[in-house]
């Protein structure tokens, strides 16, 4: 591991400017900084310890109904606090659900949501895949029974944030701190796909901070569904969060998304136009999550998530529907 | 295991540009009990016989495993309720549960030399020695408790010296023989110490040294409670040396050369569930019937066994090896990649032991680590089968993997 600076601010505007130097990198939960670290991935030559700023930390109903999230809440934080559990129980349950106990002790929202890949290439310093300034994605020769089924045909990586799916069916909104300024933009819009820029994964630039992340006030029902192989600390097989208005028996709203299934955390307009304007049941779930997987391209031993992901998409779409 | 002429196996390994992988408790059998107990599976319902009543009719050999396996047949097939087990899929809903049963064999193995030395001091102090290691399994317990037993005292009273060369030399702790190797050489040895004891409590009671036992930290007369000595008092009376006794494990009475020795049996029942529009497989309920001849540490046991169960669990559902095709480079070499058993699949597991003894040593103790094992990722295969009606040939039975064989058994391919 090569020597760090290592800084500990206690104000944002202080973080800012620590922020600034050339190689400076954030250190907030740590989970994913010290597995990049040890598996030489990144080699900062500065770490921004976040822990002192008081601004980033905590939970707070907002105006209006809704409630901001400091970046450094933690996912245990995220869920067990009770506002979390009643209102926004589909995030809540993500975040209990992400790894173990003591990780999420640990692991913040901010990190999170913008944690690097998973993918066992990428996280192997011998394998300098097209993401790491390669030329190619070692997964779609290689071993992919993890990856992606939508949009993975420069990278097959899968988004590994948990909470990303259910915030992203919230339609939860980050505020982002920088050199610049504050810009407050939706969560989606900061995600970038392997054909825009296949070298990183969100918006975000050198020297700016996710300060928090908002959530609106939570309308009609919603859930989280998460495949996985053991119950005990898995990454999912495939995930879905749905969040549905159905006033009068007919869905007049509908989020949908997808996790463990493309580069991004993956919102389907496709799944959520089947069900708007009819009655949200066992056939409109089906449709919905058969629309949602329609343009999946499997690769060769990965096949089975097209059907995992289904699965989640109908179960969440369900059980959304009996929550409402 | 079973008594038929007609028996063709055959096992290969394939080499690969990368290091090996491999089962690494009872090497080897897990495999092959997997193969050979899905197809007695196999073989019983195409005779439209009951998996137990085709093993009844099979298991008939002359040895101790293939009459323990009876009994342990019998009796996990009442614990587990095997008069519940139904068709395959005959539950309604994507939920399908099933049940099976497999059983192991493993050799009684006694390794030799296999040596204990058990030395008392004028001031009462009892230690054992070897030079065997405890690699989790309790062999340090083991021992004291055998000494403790045969003089009287309590197993904290007796002090244990392993893991040194310099020490009386011991098997390797492998092929689960340890136990069965040493605490014989550890009670007789004891009991040669104990001797010297006896004789000196005898001058002092003015009683015949056959007379006396060791009970209660004191030396009595046998039937006359009220006449005895304190250990410590009796030891104090030791030259300045104190006493040393050193042993050898000999073989077992009456079964020497036998390959089987009488060896360790065991039967195990699984109860899975089986989501088929997910397949995700989960071990709900493990019943386990074993043997090892005399148990020695009866919680020591059932760690044991339990273990055997769970990391049964781990490779039949989850443990998984990921090269990469074109650099032979293994892809998850760390825990959160290589997915083990965790505490959230733990199932219900009832634990049934058969005590069988028959003396062929000082303690007839046999081992269980590796028996505990073997049977398990069989049990679970057979449970799926019963599930859905699907035979795997191979391991993990993953997600994807279950799904692949669903789809193909609704496509009518084979």
């Amino acid at each position: 591991m090569r020597a760090f600076e290592w800084c500990e601010p206690k104000t944002l505007e202080e973080a800012l400017s620590d922020l600034g130097a050339k190689g400076a990198v954030t250190k907030a939960g740590k989970i994913d900084l010290l597995d990049r670290l040890k598996r030489r991935l990144d080699a900062p030559s500065r770490l921004v310890s976040l822990r002192r700023v008081a601004e980033l930390s905590g939970v707070r109903e907002v105006e209006g109904g809704g409630l901001l999230l400091g970046a450094l809440t933690t996912l245990s934080a995220l869920a067990e606090h009770p506002l979390l559990r009643s209102r926004w129980p589909a995030l809540a349950s993500a975040a209990g659900q992400a790894a173990t106990p003591n990780v999420r002790n640990a692991a913040t929202v901010g990190g999170d949501l913008l944690q690097r890949p998973r993918c066992w290439y990428f996280r192997k310093e011998a394998f300098v895949c097209a993401r790491k300034g390669g030329d190619s994605c070692f997964a779609q020769e290689g071993r992919n029974g993890y990856h992606a089924v939508l949009g993975n045909d420069q990278c097959a990586m899968v988004h590994p944030s948990d909470v990303a799916v259910p915030l992203l069916a919230y339609r939860a909104t980050v505020t982002i701190a920088g050199p610049l300024g504050r810009r407050t933009v939706p969560l989606e819009s900061i995600y970038v796909g392997p054909d825009e820029d296949i070298t990183r994964e969100h918006r975000l630039l050198p020297g700016e901070l996710l300060v928090a992340v908002r959530l609106p006030p939570p309308g009609g029902g919603a859930s989280y569904v998460k495949l996985k192989e053991r119950e005990s600390a898995d990454w999912p097989l495939a995930s879905a969060a749905a969040v549905l208005e159905i006033p009068g028996g007919r869905c007049t709203a509908a989020s949908v998304v997808l996790g463990a299934a493309a580069p991004l955390p993956f919102r389907s307009r496709a799944a959520e136009a089947e069900l708007v304007g009819g009655p949200v049941d066992e056939a409109s779930a089906a449709r919905a999550a058969k629309a949602a997987l329609l343009e999946a391209r499997p690769l060769s031993e990965n096949a089975h998530k097209v059907q995992l992901l289904e699965v989640a998409v109908r179960r969440a779409i369900l059980f959304a529907a009996r929550a409402v | 295991m079973y008594a038929c002429p007609n028996f063709l196996s055959e096992q290969s390994d394939v080499f690969v540009n990368a290091g090996p992988g491999s089962p690494f408790r009872a090497p080897g059998e897990p495999l092959g009990v997997f193969a050979l107990e899905q197809v007695l599976d196999e073989l019983a319902e195409r005779l439209s016989l009951d998996p137990l009543e085709l093993r009844d009719r099979i298991d008939t050999r002359e040895d101790a495993a293939s009459r323990q396996h009876r009994v342990e047949r019998r009796i996990g097939a009442e614990r587990v309720g095997w008069a519940r087990r139904h068709a395959p899929g005959a539950d309604p809903g994507p939920l399908k549960r099933g049940m099976g049963v497999a059983q192991a064999i493993w050799p009684r193995i006694v390794a030799m030399p296999a040596s204990c030395e058990v030395e008392i001091s004028r001031e009462g102090r009892v230690e054992v020695r070897s030079a065997a290691q405890d690699i989790g399994t309790g062999t340090r317990a083991v021992l004291a408790q055998v000494v403790a037993e045969e003089l009287g005292l309590r197993p904290e009273d007796v002090a244990v010296r392993i893991g040194d060369s310099d020490l009386p030399p011991a098997p390797q702790s492998g092929g689960s023989n340890l136990t069965g190797s040493l605490t014989p050489p550890a009670r007789t040895a004891a009991r040669q110490a104990g001797e010297r004891l006896l004789a000196l409590a005898a001058q002092r009671l003015k009683v015949e040294k056959g007379a006396l036992l060791f009970k209660g930290r004191r030396i009595e007369v046998r039937g006359e409670p009220a006449r005895s000595l304190a250990f410590a008092e009796v030891a104090a009376r030791l030259g300045r040396g104190g006493v040393l006794a050193r042993a050898d494990r000999r073989e077992d009475y009456g079964f020497a050369g036998q390959g089987l020795r009488g060896a360790i049996g065991g039967v195990q029942f699984a109860e899975v569930a089986v989501d088929v529009e997910t397949g995700i497989v989960k071990v709900e309920r493990v019943v386990a019937v074993q043997d090892c001849g005399r148990p020695i540490n009866p919680l020591g046991l059932e760690n044991q066994v339990n273990g055997g169960i769970l990391q049964g669990i781990s490779w039949a559902l989850y443990e998984d090896r990921v090269l990469d095709p074109g650099s032979g480079r293994v892809l998850n070499p760390d825990l959160e990649a290589y997915k083990l058993v965790g505490a959230r699949e733990v199932p219900r597991i009832e634990l049934h032991f058969l005590e069988e003894y028959r003396a062929r040593s000082a303690t007839d103790a046999g081992g269980i680590a590796e028996p505990s094992n073997i049977a398990t990722a069989a049990a679970i295969a057979n449970a799926v089968y019963n599930a859905i009606g699907v035979r795997f040939r191979d391991l993990p039975l993953s997600p994807g993997r279950v799904l692949a064989a669903l789809s193909a058994l609704r496509e009518g391919r084979p």
